[in-house]
């Protein structure tokens, strides 16, 4: 299968903290990969390094056999890359609708849309994450699950090829989970290629093709869930060692206070 | 349609449409036609309060671009509308013509916006504010000791004699420059239009709300961002440029007086920032205030103005635009504490 996203040597320094430590990886055209790991293991900072908003310390990000590295975030999403974040981030002024519309408008497919068919584009995203009946309300009246959804939808709605989620099912409750699962598979059914960070082990293992594991922003394992749930690595970053871990995870929030708060 | 547009439509019923869709141009067409005659009715000074009321209104309206839509607190723009002005006269003073003088001084407030505005608009929040400040004061005091090309920015100019305007009467002269603010304020009405009813309406708007994720879905923020900041300046400059002229003089300390920049600010909060009308409503409403309380309670009157604007931002923060548009709704205790409880910080 043809390589969507290569990446080779990827590294990210805040001052003295390496937050993302000389990863390689490749991704395959239309896979689902799960991004886990400890909690400040690089997960973040390293899609925020893909989708260029941060800027990488060294190392190379090639997309569809174009080098991205140098890219601004907006650049990347023209040609296909988008993204939603961990603590929904929604347009609070604009409705649901004009929400999407923005990105209908200027994400990867906008050049050639009026606003019409922006509108048009933005009601059939709305209609597929489940956020139809809610499209003119004012996106400040959103609950979580549905800030979640719609983080979805301005997502989908620029035309992506290649989708990062971080963290879609935190905050969602049971039944949430099982239709956002769904909804990720459905994404995928169309086309699309996904990487996803996700803490909820069951739904990484349900619908993860290959999981990457991060820990201390250095590739600690990759393979399929069931290889990656057998690795004696894997336990031990996760279980074991965990006097280690909490110094260094103390260590590690400190850096990053003082790299700015990130 | 949808049932997500079906949804919407009880908020607004059939009679409503069909008001705005016959009388929104008609109630236009009569607005347009009432400040095209006014000079004709109101004399010259008539033509100097309308005039001036205009130029807020071109001022309100460029400054609702980057603080109302984009959400950036500049308080530079009373150092763009001296720009332009010093800039326009610096070329008057040494003999060129009105319209070349204008174009200058209109070119330099951009530039230096251009300039400004690069470094400063990476700044996020209050840096932003703070760096405006800052900017408009060094400009002031740089202004004030420049001595280029006959130009002394320690005294007031006299450019009244190098317009070629000092033959008209004073109906003509005022009735001219009346005209030219009408023209900045609807160039700048319609420029506000357009941006409100295009993409890029919703692309400011996304900035404001959510820079990260407006990067995120393919808006390049920078340079929309800087782009606005400098048409912003632009008709500050211009604006600012029409005002030094029709006075006759120019005056560093108030061509570049940052109560300016407040006042317009004062104005877009209180009629509603981000919209169209709003700025509108602001101007009269400062104009009103001014000149009532002005007149009958001379000794108190900022007190007294100045806690009518703090309940107004306390209690409608959208602007009175909101009380326009919902009606008596928006008045009720309810949705007045509901404002009110939006500063609360949790």
């Amino acid at each position: 299968m043809a390589a969507e996203l290569e990446v080779r040597n990827l590294t990210k320094r805040f001052g003295g903290l390496v937050a993302v430590n000389d990863v390689t990886a490749s991704i395959s055209r239309g896979e689902i990969v799960g991004l886990i790991g400890p909690n400040g293991a690089g997960k973040t900072t390293f899609v925020n390094l893909l989708t260029g908003t941060l800027k990488c310390s060294g190392g190379e990000i090639v997309y569809r056999d174009r080098r991205i590295t140098e890219l601004e975030p907006h650049q990347r999403c023209r040609l296909g890359l988008a993204r939603t974040f961990q603590v929904p981030q929604p347009f609070i002024g604009l409705t649901v609708e004009e929400n999407v519309m923005a990105s209908a408008l200027f994400g990867s497919g906008g050049a050639r849309r009026s606003m019409p068919q922006a509108r048009a584009r933005a009601r059939e995203v709305l209609e597929w994450v489940g956020l139809g009946a809610a499209a003119a309300n004012p996106a400040r009246t959103l609950t979580t699950a549905g800030l979640k959804r719609l983080e979805l939808a301005r997502c989908l709605a620029s035309d992506p090829s290649l989708v990062f989620l971080d963290e879609p099912l935190s905050g969602l409750n049971q039944a949430e989970v099982k239709e956002s699962l769904s909804l990720i598979r459905s994404i995928r059914d169309r086309g699309m290629t996904i990487i996803f960070i996700e803490h909820i082990m069951q739904a990484v293992m349900a619908i993860s093709d290959r999981v990457i594991v991060l820990a201390n922003g250095t590739k600690l394992a990759e393979g399929t869930p069931q290889e990656i749930v057998r690795n004696a690595d894997v336990q031990k970053a996760y279980l074991g060692d965990v006097g280690g871990a909490v110094e260094r995870y103390a260590r590690l929030r400190k850096g990053r206070e003082a790299a700015g708060g990130r | 349609m949808s049932h997500a547009g079906g949804q919407a439509a009880p908020a607004m019923p059939g009679r409503a449409v069909m008001l705005r869709t016959i009388g929104e141009p008609a109630g236009l067409a009569v607005l347009l036609a009432a400040v095209l005659a006014l000079p004709f009715f109101a004399g010259a000074y008539g033509s100097r309060v309308g005039g001036t009321i205009l130029m807020y209104i071109a001022l309100a309206q460029s400054w609702n671009l980057i603080g109302g839509y984009v959400g950036l607190m500049s308080l530079a723009h009373s150092a763009f509308f001296g720009l332009g002005a010093m800039g326009a006269t610096i070329l008057l003073l040494n003999g060129a013509p009105v319209l070349l003088a204008a174009a200058g001084g209109i070119l330099l407030a951009s530039v230096l916006a251009l300039l400004i505005g690069a470094p400063t608009l990476r700044l996020q929040g209050h840096y932003f504010v703070i760096a405006t400040l800052i900017v408009s004061e060094a400009l002031l005091n740089g202004a004030r000791n420049l001595n280029i090309l006959g130009f002394h920015g320690a005294i007031s100019q006299n450019i009244g004699a190098f317009t070629g305007l000092q033959d008209l009467s004073a109906v003509e002269y005022n009735r001219l420059f009346y005209y030219i603010m009408a023209g900045l304020a609807g160039l700048a009405m319609l420029l506000v239009t357009l941006v409100e009813r295009s993409r890029w309406g919703l692309a400011l708007k996304a900035i404001r709300d959510a820079e990260g994720a407006a990067s995120a879905i393919g808006i390049p923020v920078a340079g929309v961002k800087l782009a606005i900041f400098v048409l912003s300046a632009a008709i500050a400059a211009a604006v600012g440029i029409t005002s030094s002229i029709w006075l006759g003089t120019f005056d560093t300390t108030s061509a570049f007086d940052l109560a300016v920049t407040f006042q317009v600010i004062v104005m877009v909060f209180l009629g509603g920032r981000g919209t169209v009308w709003g700025p509108v409503i602001g101007v009269f409403l400062v104009f009103t205030l001014n000149e009532f309380i002005g007149v009958e309670f001379a000794e108190i009157s900022t007190i007294i103005s100045g806690v009518i604007v703090v309940a107004i931002v306390l209690l409608q923060p959208d602007g009175l635009i909101e009380v326009m548009r919902r009606g008596p709704a928006a008045l009720s205790p309810r949705v007045v504490i509901g404002n009110f409880r939006r500063y609360k910080v949790d």
